[in-house]
Protein backbone atom coordinates (compact mmCIF):
# COMPACT_ATOMS: atom_id res chain seq x y z
CA UNK A 1 0.00 0.00 0.00
CA UNK A 2 1.41 3.38 -1.04
CA UNK A 3 0.37 6.60 0.57
CA UNK A 4 0.76 9.82 -1.38
CA UNK A 5 0.64 12.99 0.68
CA UNK A 6 -1.39 15.64 -1.11
CA UNK A 7 -1.97 19.04 0.41
CA UNK A 8 -2.17 17.65 3.88
CA UNK A 9 -4.57 14.86 2.91
CA UNK A 10 -3.63 11.26 2.41
CA UNK A 11 -4.79 9.47 -0.66
CA UNK A 12 -4.63 5.73 -0.64
CA UNK A 13 -3.09 4.51 -3.81
CA UNK A 14 -4.11 0.90 -3.49
CA UNK A 15 -4.40 -0.93 -6.79
CA UNK A 16 -4.29 2.38 -8.49
CA UNK A 17 -4.81 1.09 -12.00
CA UNK A 18 -7.66 -1.24 -11.19
CA UNK A 19 -9.45 1.00 -8.81
CA UNK A 20 -12.39 3.01 -10.09
CA UNK A 21 -10.89 6.08 -8.52
CA UNK A 22 -7.62 5.72 -10.37
CA UNK A 23 -8.34 8.49 -12.85
CA UNK A 24 -9.40 10.79 -10.08
CA UNK A 25 -6.25 9.97 -8.13
CA UNK A 26 -4.06 10.69 -11.14
CA UNK A 27 -5.69 14.06 -11.59
CA UNK A 28 -5.07 14.90 -7.97
CA UNK A 29 -1.37 14.09 -8.17
CA UNK A 30 0.53 16.96 -9.67
CA UNK A 31 3.95 16.80 -11.25
CA UNK A 32 5.79 17.78 -8.11
CA UNK A 33 4.24 15.02 -6.05
CA UNK A 34 4.84 12.45 -8.76
CA UNK A 35 8.45 13.58 -9.08
CA UNK A 36 8.97 13.25 -5.34
CA UNK A 37 7.67 9.67 -5.46
CA UNK A 38 9.66 8.86 -8.62
CA UNK A 39 12.84 9.99 -6.90
CA UNK A 40 12.22 7.23 -4.38
CA UNK A 41 12.13 4.79 -7.31
CA UNK A 42 8.40 4.26 -6.93
CA UNK A 43 7.50 2.38 -10.11
CA UNK A 44 3.80 3.23 -9.82
CA UNK A 45 4.56 6.92 -9.71
CA UNK A 46 6.93 6.43 -12.64
CA UNK A 47 4.13 4.81 -14.58
CA UNK A 48 1.73 7.65 -13.80
CA UNK A 49 4.29 10.17 -14.97
CA UNK A 50 4.98 8.11 -18.07
CA UNK A 51 1.30 7.77 -18.93
CA UNK A 52 0.83 11.48 -18.53
CA UNK A 53 3.60 12.53 -20.89
CA UNK A 54 4.47 9.59 -23.13
CA UNK A 55 1.81 10.12 -25.85
CA UNK A 56 2.76 13.76 -26.32
CA UNK A 57 6.46 12.94 -26.25
CA UNK A 58 6.05 10.12 -28.74
CA UNK A 59 4.43 12.60 -31.06
CA UNK A 60 7.39 14.94 -30.56
CA UNK A 61 9.90 12.15 -31.27
CA UNK A 62 7.99 11.07 -34.36
CA UNK A 63 7.96 14.67 -35.61
CA UNK A 64 11.78 14.49 -35.66
CA UNK A 65 12.45 10.89 -36.65
CA UNK A 66 9.45 10.25 -38.94
CA UNK A 67 9.89 6.57 -38.20
CA UNK A 68 7.77 4.64 -35.72
CA UNK A 69 10.47 2.33 -34.42
CA UNK A 70 12.98 5.14 -34.08
CA UNK A 71 10.44 7.34 -32.32
CA UNK A 72 9.69 4.58 -29.82
CA UNK A 73 13.39 3.93 -29.20
CA UNK A 74 13.99 7.61 -28.61
CA UNK A 75 10.97 7.77 -26.29
CA UNK A 76 12.27 4.85 -24.22
CA UNK A 77 15.83 6.12 -23.95
CA UNK A 78 14.46 9.58 -23.17
CA UNK A 79 12.28 8.34 -20.31
CA UNK A 80 15.14 6.27 -18.92
CA UNK A 81 17.18 9.48 -18.76
CA UNK A 82 14.28 11.37 -17.25
CA UNK A 83 13.98 8.87 -14.39
CA UNK A 84 17.73 8.50 -13.93
CA UNK A 85 18.36 12.24 -13.78
CA UNK A 86 15.24 13.31 -11.97
CA UNK A 87 17.37 14.33 -8.99
CA UNK A 88 18.96 17.03 -11.14
CA UNK A 89 15.63 18.54 -12.08
CA UNK A 90 14.49 21.55 -10.09
CA UNK A 91 10.72 21.96 -10.10
CA UNK A 92 9.67 25.55 -10.76
CA UNK A 93 5.95 25.07 -11.12
CA UNK A 94 3.75 25.32 -14.18
CA UNK A 95 5.00 23.39 -17.17
CA UNK A 96 8.62 23.33 -16.04
CA UNK A 97 8.70 19.55 -15.87
CA UNK A 98 7.09 19.12 -19.28
CA UNK A 99 9.61 21.56 -20.71
CA UNK A 100 12.48 19.59 -19.17
CA UNK A 101 11.18 16.27 -20.51
CA UNK A 102 10.69 17.85 -23.95
CA UNK A 103 14.28 19.06 -23.93
CA UNK A 104 15.51 15.56 -23.16
CA UNK A 105 13.36 14.06 -25.92
CA UNK A 106 14.56 16.66 -28.43
CA UNK A 107 18.18 15.98 -27.50
CA UNK A 108 17.67 12.23 -27.83
CA UNK A 109 15.99 12.71 -31.21
CA UNK A 110 18.80 14.93 -32.43
CA UNK A 111 21.35 12.40 -31.25
CA UNK A 112 19.72 9.78 -33.43
CA UNK A 113 19.40 12.14 -36.38
CA UNK A 114 23.02 13.23 -36.11
CA UNK A 115 24.10 9.61 -36.41
CA UNK A 116 22.12 9.16 -39.58
CA UNK A 117 22.16 12.52 -41.32
CA UNK A 118 24.58 15.12 -42.42
CA UNK A 119 22.61 18.31 -42.05
CA UNK A 120 24.97 20.16 -44.35
CA UNK A 121 24.06 17.91 -47.26
CA UNK A 122 20.32 18.13 -47.35
CA UNK A 123 19.07 17.83 -50.87
CA UNK A 124 16.18 20.05 -51.76
CA UNK A 125 13.25 17.98 -52.79
CA UNK A 126 9.70 18.66 -53.70
CA UNK A 127 7.21 18.18 -50.98
CA UNK A 128 5.33 14.97 -51.22
CA UNK A 129 1.66 15.00 -51.83
CA UNK A 130 -0.30 14.54 -48.67
CA UNK A 131 -2.62 11.66 -48.93
CA UNK A 132 -6.15 12.38 -47.98
CA UNK A 133 -6.72 11.27 -44.42
CA UNK A 134 -9.84 11.17 -42.40
CA UNK A 135 -9.75 12.26 -38.83
CA UNK A 136 -12.62 11.61 -36.56
CA UNK A 137 -11.73 13.86 -33.69
CA UNK A 138 -11.90 17.57 -33.33
CA UNK A 139 -8.19 18.06 -33.99
CA UNK A 140 -8.60 17.81 -37.73
CA UNK A 141 -6.65 20.91 -38.62
CA UNK A 142 -3.99 20.19 -36.02
CA UNK A 143 -3.46 16.65 -37.28
CA UNK A 144 -3.24 17.87 -40.86
CA UNK A 145 -0.71 20.50 -39.90
CA UNK A 146 1.30 17.91 -38.00
CA UNK A 147 1.24 15.70 -41.11
CA UNK A 148 2.52 18.57 -43.23
CA UNK A 149 5.62 18.89 -41.06
CA UNK A 150 6.33 15.22 -41.62
CA UNK A 151 6.39 15.85 -45.35
CA UNK A 152 9.42 18.08 -45.10
CA UNK A 153 12.88 16.65 -45.87
CA UNK A 154 14.85 15.74 -42.74
CA UNK A 155 17.07 18.85 -42.66
CA UNK A 156 14.23 21.31 -43.24
CA UNK A 157 12.01 19.48 -40.81
CA UNK A 158 14.62 19.40 -38.06
CA UNK A 159 15.47 23.09 -38.35
CA UNK A 160 11.76 24.05 -38.58
CA UNK A 161 10.91 21.90 -35.55
CA UNK A 162 13.72 23.37 -33.49
CA UNK A 163 13.16 26.99 -34.48
CA UNK A 164 9.40 27.35 -34.94
CA UNK A 165 8.04 24.74 -32.53
CA UNK A 166 10.69 24.39 -29.81
CA UNK A 167 11.90 27.98 -29.93
CA UNK A 168 15.63 27.41 -30.38
CA UNK A 169 17.76 30.21 -31.80
CA UNK A 170 19.74 29.78 -35.01
CA UNK A 171 22.93 29.78 -32.94
CA UNK A 172 21.66 26.90 -30.81
CA UNK A 173 20.48 25.01 -33.88
CA UNK A 174 23.85 25.50 -35.54
CA UNK A 175 25.60 24.09 -32.48
CA UNK A 176 23.22 21.16 -32.12
CA UNK A 177 23.35 20.12 -35.77
CA UNK A 178 26.95 21.09 -36.37
CA UNK A 179 26.03 23.44 -39.20
CA UNK A 180 26.57 27.15 -39.77
CA UNK A 181 24.04 29.74 -38.68
CA UNK A 182 23.51 30.67 -42.33
CA UNK A 183 22.73 27.05 -43.22
CA UNK A 184 20.19 26.99 -40.40
CA UNK A 185 18.56 30.20 -41.65
CA UNK A 186 18.54 28.98 -45.22
CA UNK A 187 16.94 25.66 -44.32
CA UNK A 188 14.31 27.37 -42.21
CA UNK A 189 13.47 29.69 -45.07
CA UNK A 190 13.12 26.77 -47.47
CA UNK A 191 11.04 24.83 -44.97
CA UNK A 192 8.64 27.75 -44.55
CA UNK A 193 8.32 28.20 -48.31
CA UNK A 194 7.54 24.53 -48.72
CA UNK A 195 4.98 24.54 -45.91
CA UNK A 196 3.20 27.55 -47.41
CA UNK A 197 2.91 25.72 -50.72
CA UNK A 198 1.66 22.62 -48.97
CA UNK A 199 -0.94 24.56 -47.02
CA UNK A 200 -2.34 26.06 -50.21
CA UNK A 201 -2.09 22.81 -52.13
CA UNK A 202 -4.02 20.91 -49.48
CA UNK A 203 -6.55 23.62 -48.95
CA UNK A 204 -5.89 23.98 -45.25
CA UNK A 205 -7.11 27.33 -44.13
CA UNK A 206 -6.50 28.51 -40.67
CA UNK A 207 -8.82 31.15 -39.35
CA UNK A 208 -7.55 33.15 -36.45
CA UNK B 1 1.04 34.53 -44.68
CA UNK B 2 4.02 35.98 -42.90
CA UNK B 3 6.79 33.76 -41.56
CA UNK B 4 5.97 34.57 -37.93
CA UNK B 5 2.28 33.75 -38.51
CA UNK B 6 3.21 30.47 -40.11
CA UNK B 7 5.46 29.57 -37.20
CA UNK B 8 2.78 30.48 -34.67
CA UNK B 9 0.13 28.48 -36.53
CA UNK B 10 2.25 25.35 -36.54
CA UNK B 11 3.44 25.81 -32.96
CA UNK B 12 -0.03 26.33 -31.52
CA UNK B 13 -1.66 23.53 -33.48
CA UNK B 14 1.08 21.01 -32.76
CA UNK B 15 1.33 21.88 -29.07
CA UNK B 16 -2.38 21.23 -28.69
CA UNK B 17 -1.91 17.61 -29.72
CA UNK B 18 -1.61 15.55 -26.57
CA UNK B 19 -2.34 12.12 -27.97
CA UNK B 20 0.02 9.74 -29.75
CA UNK B 21 0.03 10.05 -33.56
CA UNK B 22 -2.92 8.04 -34.88
CA UNK B 23 -0.85 6.48 -37.65
CA UNK B 24 1.40 4.69 -35.12
CA UNK B 25 0.73 1.25 -33.77
CA UNK B 26 2.19 2.04 -30.38
CA UNK B 27 1.79 -0.07 -27.26
CA UNK B 28 2.43 2.13 -24.25
CA UNK B 29 2.56 -0.74 -21.74
CA UNK B 30 5.26 -2.57 -23.69
CA UNK B 31 7.34 0.60 -23.90
CA UNK B 32 6.99 1.16 -20.15
CA UNK B 33 8.12 -2.39 -19.45
CA UNK B 34 11.24 -1.73 -21.51
CA UNK B 35 11.89 1.48 -19.59
CA UNK B 36 11.55 -0.38 -16.30
CA UNK B 37 13.91 -3.10 -17.51
CA UNK B 38 16.52 -0.52 -18.46
CA UNK B 39 16.16 1.27 -15.14
CA UNK B 40 16.79 -1.96 -13.27
CA UNK B 41 20.08 -2.50 -15.07
CA UNK B 42 23.14 -1.27 -13.19
CA UNK B 43 23.66 2.38 -13.89
CA UNK B 44 26.32 2.86 -16.54
CA UNK B 45 27.43 6.16 -15.04
CA UNK B 46 28.19 4.65 -11.64
CA UNK B 47 30.18 1.84 -13.17
CA UNK B 48 32.07 4.30 -15.26
CA UNK B 49 32.99 6.38 -12.23
CA UNK B 50 34.64 3.44 -10.51
CA UNK B 51 36.24 2.23 -13.72
CA UNK B 52 37.56 5.73 -14.25
CA UNK B 53 38.97 5.95 -10.74
CA UNK B 54 40.45 2.47 -10.86
CA UNK B 55 42.15 3.16 -14.17
CA UNK B 56 43.50 6.51 -12.97
CA UNK B 57 44.74 4.94 -9.73
CA UNK B 58 46.29 2.01 -11.60
CA UNK B 59 48.01 4.32 -14.10
CA UNK B 60 49.40 6.55 -11.35
CA UNK B 61 50.62 3.58 -9.33
CA UNK B 62 52.17 2.00 -12.40
CA UNK B 63 53.99 5.20 -13.35
CA UNK B 64 55.13 5.66 -9.78
CA UNK B 65 56.46 2.13 -9.41
CA UNK B 66 57.97 2.07 -12.91
CA UNK B 67 59.90 5.29 -12.45
CA UNK B 68 60.93 4.20 -8.96
CA UNK B 69 62.26 0.93 -10.34
CA UNK B 70 64.09 2.59 -13.21
CA UNK B 71 65.85 5.14 -11.02
CA UNK B 72 66.67 2.56 -8.39
CA UNK B 73 68.13 0.31 -11.08
CA UNK B 74 70.17 3.17 -12.50
CA UNK B 75 71.39 3.96 -9.02
CA UNK B 76 72.53 0.39 -8.47
CA UNK B 77 74.09 0.23 -11.90
CA UNK B 78 76.07 3.38 -11.19
CA UNK B 79 77.23 2.00 -7.86
CA UNK B 80 78.29 -1.32 -9.37
CA UNK B 81 79.87 -0.35 -12.66
CA UNK B 82 80.81 3.30 -12.67
CA UNK B 83 84.38 4.10 -11.61
CA UNK B 84 84.71 6.26 -8.57
CA UNK B 85 84.98 9.91 -9.32
CA UNK B 86 88.38 11.45 -9.22
CA UNK B 87 89.02 13.62 -6.20
CA UNK B 88 88.83 17.32 -6.78
CA UNK B 89 91.98 18.86 -8.15
CA UNK B 90 92.11 21.33 -5.33
CA UNK B 91 92.57 19.89 -1.93
CA UNK B 92 94.24 20.56 1.34
CA UNK B 93 97.24 18.51 0.45
CA UNK B 94 98.06 20.67 -2.55
CA UNK B 95 98.57 23.74 -0.46
CA UNK B 96 101.20 23.28 2.13
CA UNK B 97 101.02 26.85 3.27
CA UNK B 98 97.97 27.10 5.38
CA UNK B 99 97.04 30.63 6.14
CA UNK B 100 97.79 31.27 9.76
CA UNK B 101 95.24 33.06 11.79
CA UNK B 102 97.66 35.88 12.28
CA UNK B 103 97.68 36.53 8.56
CA UNK B 104 93.94 36.71 8.47
CA UNK B 105 93.92 39.16 11.29
CA UNK B 106 96.53 41.26 9.56
CA UNK B 107 94.58 41.12 6.36
CA UNK B 108 91.36 42.21 7.96
CA UNK B 109 93.20 45.00 9.64
CA UNK B 110 94.69 46.26 6.41
CA UNK B 111 91.43 46.28 4.55
CA UNK B 112 89.70 49.57 4.24
CA UNK B 113 86.60 50.12 6.29
CA UNK B 114 84.43 49.88 3.19
CA UNK B 115 85.63 46.40 2.40
CA UNK B 116 83.50 43.54 3.63
CA UNK B 117 84.78 42.26 6.94
CA UNK B 118 86.24 38.82 7.28
CA UNK B 119 85.79 37.78 3.72
CA UNK B 120 87.53 34.55 4.49
CA UNK B 121 84.70 33.43 6.70
CA UNK B 122 82.22 34.21 4.00
CA UNK B 123 84.27 32.23 1.54
CA UNK B 124 84.47 29.20 3.68
CA UNK B 125 80.75 29.34 4.41
CA UNK B 126 79.91 29.55 0.73
CA UNK B 127 82.05 26.60 -0.13
CA UNK B 128 80.64 24.50 2.62
CA UNK B 129 77.17 25.05 1.30
CA UNK B 130 77.89 24.67 -2.35
CA UNK B 131 80.30 21.81 -2.56
CA UNK B 132 80.31 18.24 -1.55
CA UNK B 133 83.76 16.95 -2.18
CA UNK B 134 85.90 19.74 -0.83
CA UNK B 135 83.85 21.15 1.93
CA UNK B 136 86.74 22.77 3.74
CA UNK B 137 88.50 24.19 0.78
CA UNK B 138 89.72 27.73 1.22
CA UNK B 139 91.41 29.42 -1.72
CA UNK B 140 94.51 30.35 0.18
CA UNK B 141 96.48 31.51 -2.81
CA UNK B 142 94.28 34.52 -3.32
CA UNK B 143 94.34 35.33 0.35
CA UNK B 144 98.06 35.32 0.30
CA UNK B 145 98.08 37.58 -2.74
CA UNK B 146 95.66 39.85 -1.06
CA UNK B 147 97.75 40.14 2.03
CA UNK B 148 100.89 40.66 0.01
CA UNK B 149 99.35 43.43 -2.01
CA UNK B 150 97.76 44.98 1.07
CA UNK B 151 95.43 46.93 -1.14
CA UNK B 152 91.82 47.62 -0.33
CA UNK B 153 89.69 45.09 -2.14
CA UNK B 154 86.79 47.39 -2.72
CA UNK B 155 85.97 47.67 -6.45
CA UNK B 156 88.89 45.45 -7.25
CA UNK B 157 88.41 42.46 -9.44
CA UNK B 158 90.85 39.64 -9.20
CA UNK B 159 90.49 37.62 -12.35
CA UNK B 160 92.11 34.54 -11.06
CA UNK B 161 89.79 31.65 -11.87
CA UNK B 162 89.44 28.43 -10.04
CA UNK B 163 88.82 25.43 -12.18
CA UNK B 164 87.97 22.64 -9.90
CA UNK B 165 85.87 19.56 -10.18
CA UNK B 166 83.25 20.84 -7.80
CA UNK B 167 79.90 19.26 -8.44
CA UNK B 168 76.37 19.79 -7.27
CA UNK B 169 74.30 16.94 -5.96
CA UNK B 170 70.82 16.47 -7.38
CA UNK B 171 68.18 14.42 -5.72
CA UNK B 172 65.08 12.59 -6.89
CA UNK B 173 62.59 11.90 -4.15
CA UNK B 174 59.36 9.98 -4.04
CA UNK B 175 57.01 11.16 -1.38
CA UNK B 176 53.57 10.15 -0.21
CA UNK B 177 51.62 12.83 1.63
CA UNK B 178 54.90 14.68 2.06
CA UNK B 179 56.72 11.76 3.69
CA UNK B 180 59.79 10.63 1.79
CA UNK B 181 59.48 7.09 0.57
CA UNK B 182 62.68 6.78 -1.37
CA UNK B 183 65.31 9.07 -2.80
CA UNK B 184 68.31 8.79 -5.02
CA UNK B 185 71.11 11.28 -5.62
CA UNK B 186 73.50 11.88 -8.46
CA UNK B 187 76.22 14.38 -9.24
CA UNK B 188 76.49 15.50 -12.83
CA UNK B 189 80.02 16.46 -13.88
CA UNK B 190 80.05 20.22 -14.13
CA UNK B 191 83.09 22.37 -13.91
CA UNK B 192 82.97 25.02 -11.28
CA UNK B 193 84.26 28.37 -12.35
CA UNK B 194 84.29 31.37 -10.07
CA UNK B 195 86.42 34.40 -9.83
CA UNK B 196 88.17 35.01 -6.59
CA UNK B 197 86.57 38.44 -6.17
CA UNK B 198 83.16 36.85 -6.28
CA UNK B 199 84.28 34.35 -3.70
CA UNK B 200 85.64 37.10 -1.53
CA UNK B 201 82.32 38.88 -1.48
CA UNK B 202 80.37 35.73 -1.06
CA UNK B 203 78.68 36.15 -4.43
CA UNK B 204 79.43 32.72 -5.68
CA UNK B 205 75.97 31.19 -5.53
CA UNK B 206 74.96 32.20 -9.01
CA UNK B 207 78.10 30.73 -10.47
CA UNK B 208 77.94 27.49 -8.59
CA UNK B 209 75.99 24.54 -9.96
CA UNK B 210 72.68 24.80 -8.13
CA UNK B 211 71.37 21.82 -6.26
CA UNK B 212 68.15 20.55 -7.81
CA UNK B 213 65.55 18.34 -6.23
CA UNK B 214 63.12 16.41 -8.36
CA UNK B 215 60.12 15.32 -6.36
CA UNK B 216 57.28 12.99 -7.30
CA UNK B 217 54.57 13.42 -4.72
CA UNK B 218 51.30 11.64 -4.13
CA UNK B 219 48.92 13.82 -2.16
CA UNK B 220 45.54 13.39 -0.59
CA UNK B 221 43.00 15.86 0.67
CA UNK B 222 39.50 17.19 0.46
CA UNK B 223 38.04 19.80 -1.84
CA UNK B 224 34.93 21.96 -1.78
CA UNK B 225 33.72 23.24 -5.15
CA UNK B 226 30.57 25.34 -5.06
CA UNK B 227 28.23 23.48 -2.74
CA UNK B 228 29.77 20.05 -3.25
CA UNK B 229 32.78 18.51 -1.62
CA UNK B 230 34.62 15.24 -1.77
CA UNK B 231 37.94 13.45 -1.39
CA UNK B 232 40.76 14.54 -3.59
CA UNK B 233 43.92 12.78 -4.79
CA UNK B 234 46.78 14.23 -6.74
CA UNK B 235 50.12 13.35 -8.22
CA UNK B 236 52.66 16.01 -9.08
CA UNK B 237 56.16 16.19 -10.46
CA UNK B 238 58.14 19.12 -9.07
CA UNK B 239 61.49 20.64 -9.75
CA UNK B 240 62.97 22.48 -6.78
CA UNK B 241 66.05 24.64 -6.79
CA UNK B 242 67.58 25.85 -3.60
CA UNK B 243 68.30 29.54 -3.46
CA UNK B 244 70.72 29.79 -0.56
CA UNK B 245 71.00 33.53 -0.78
CA UNK B 246 67.23 33.98 -0.37
CA UNK B 247 66.99 31.12 2.09
CA UNK B 248 64.24 29.67 -0.07
CA UNK B 249 63.36 26.93 -2.49
CA UNK B 250 61.86 27.78 -5.85
CA UNK B 251 59.46 25.18 -7.10
CA UNK B 252 57.83 24.43 -10.45
CA UNK B 253 55.21 21.76 -10.45
CA UNK B 254 53.03 19.87 -12.94
CA UNK B 255 50.44 17.32 -11.94
CA UNK B 256 46.98 15.84 -12.08
CA UNK B 257 44.35 16.17 -9.39
CA UNK B 258 41.07 14.35 -9.24
CA UNK B 259 38.20 15.09 -6.88
CA UNK B 260 35.21 12.80 -6.36
CA UNK B 261 32.52 15.36 -5.65
CA UNK B 262 29.68 13.95 -3.61
CA UNK B 263 26.34 14.82 -5.17
CA UNK B 264 23.27 14.35 -3.03
CA UNK B 265 19.84 15.18 -4.37
CA UNK B 266 16.61 15.18 -2.45
CA UNK B 267 15.39 11.63 -1.93
CA UNK B 268 18.26 10.14 -3.88
CA UNK B 269 21.28 8.13 -2.97
CA UNK B 270 24.59 9.92 -2.91
CA UNK B 271 26.61 9.66 -6.06
CA UNK B 272 30.26 10.41 -6.78
CA UNK B 273 30.94 12.71 -9.69
CA UNK B 274 34.61 13.01 -10.53
CA UNK B 275 36.34 16.16 -11.71
CA UNK B 276 39.90 15.77 -12.96
CA UNK B 277 42.21 18.72 -13.58
CA UNK B 278 45.69 18.95 -14.99
CA UNK B 279 47.52 21.57 -12.96
CA UNK B 280 50.69 23.64 -13.14
CA UNK B 281 52.06 25.86 -10.41
CA UNK B 282 55.01 27.99 -9.48
CA UNK B 283 55.94 28.87 -5.95
CA UNK B 284 58.47 29.43 -3.26
CA UNK B 285 58.97 27.76 0.09
CA UNK B 286 61.39 28.11 2.95
CA UNK B 287 64.42 25.85 3.17
CA UNK B 288 62.85 23.94 6.03
CA UNK B 289 59.72 23.57 3.84
CA UNK B 290 57.47 24.68 6.68
CA UNK B 291 56.18 27.82 5.01
CA UNK B 292 55.61 28.80 1.44
CA UNK B 293 53.09 29.72 -1.16
CA UNK B 294 52.39 29.11 -4.80
CA UNK B 295 50.11 30.14 -7.62
CA UNK B 296 48.68 27.62 -10.00
CA UNK B 297 46.38 27.17 -12.98
CA UNK B 298 44.45 24.08 -13.96
CA UNK B 299 42.36 22.80 -16.82
CA UNK B 300 39.46 20.37 -16.48
CA UNK B 301 40.11 17.25 -18.52
CA UNK B 302 37.22 15.10 -17.34
CA UNK B 303 34.08 15.58 -15.30
CA UNK B 304 30.68 14.01 -14.77
CA UNK B 305 29.66 16.84 -12.50
CA UNK B 306 26.87 19.09 -13.83
CA UNK B 307 28.52 22.13 -12.23
CA UNK B 308 31.01 22.16 -15.08
CA UNK B 309 30.26 22.64 -18.74
CA UNK B 310 32.21 23.94 -21.70
CA UNK B 311 35.83 24.92 -21.19
CA UNK B 312 36.68 24.89 -17.51
CA UNK B 313 39.80 26.28 -15.88
CA UNK B 314 40.89 26.98 -12.33
CA UNK B 315 43.11 29.51 -10.61
CA UNK B 316 44.47 28.64 -7.22
CA UNK B 317 46.66 30.04 -4.51
CA UNK B 318 48.26 27.55 -2.16
CA UNK B 319 49.55 28.43 1.27
CA UNK B 320 51.66 25.98 3.21
CA UNK B 321 50.52 25.95 6.79
CA UNK B 322 52.75 23.27 8.17
CA UNK B 323 55.36 21.11 6.53
CA UNK B 324 52.78 18.78 5.05
CA UNK B 325 49.49 20.68 5.19
CA UNK B 326 48.39 23.04 2.44
CA UNK B 327 45.29 25.16 2.01
CA UNK B 328 44.22 26.44 -1.40
CA UNK B 329 41.44 28.91 -2.08
CA UNK B 330 40.52 28.64 -5.74
CA UNK B 331 38.29 30.00 -8.46
CA UNK B 332 36.86 27.70 -11.10
CA UNK B 333 35.89 29.36 -14.37
CA UNK B 334 33.40 27.26 -16.27
CA UNK B 335 30.81 27.50 -19.07
CA UNK B 336 33.49 29.03 -21.30
CA UNK B 337 34.42 31.66 -18.66
CA UNK B 338 30.80 32.72 -18.16
CA UNK B 339 30.48 31.32 -14.65
CA UNK B 340 32.82 31.45 -11.66
CA UNK B 341 32.59 28.91 -8.86
CA UNK B 342 34.60 29.39 -5.67
CA UNK B 343 36.44 26.45 -4.21
CA UNK B 344 38.64 25.49 -1.31
CA UNK B 345 41.12 22.66 -0.97
CA UNK B 346 42.91 21.17 1.99
CA UNK B 347 45.69 18.77 1.08
CA UNK B 348 48.24 16.63 2.79
CA UNK B 349 51.51 16.30 0.97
Amino acid sequence: MKIFPISGNLILNTHIHKNKNAIETRLLLDDQQLITCCRKNDSEAQKLLYEKYAPKMLRLCFRYTKNELDAEEVLISGFVKVFQHLDKFEYRGGKSFEGWVKRIMVNESLMLLRKRNNFNLVAESNAEQIEAQTYTDSNLAAEEIYALVLKLPTGYRTVFNLYAIEGYSHKEIAEQLNISINTSKSQLSKARAMLKKLLIKNGIHHER
Amino acid sequence: MKDEELDRLFREQIENLDSAPPQLNWEPEASFQRIQAQLKQPKKGGGFIWTHYLSVAASISLLFVASLTVFKAVDHWKADFMPEQAPPSVSYSENNNPVPNMQLQVMSGTLSSSAPPLATEMQSVEYTKQTTSSDHYIPRLELVNLVQNSNPVKNQLLHTTHNTSEVATHQLSYTIFGYELFSTTWSPEKELSTTSSQEMFGHTASQMPAKKNFVVNLGLGTELIGSQFGPQANIAFSIQTENQAANAINEWSLGISSTALIHEAEGQQRSLQPATFVEASIGKKSLDKKTGDSFGVGMLIHSDNPQFSGSTFKLQYTKKLLKRINISPELILTENFKKIIPGFKLTLG
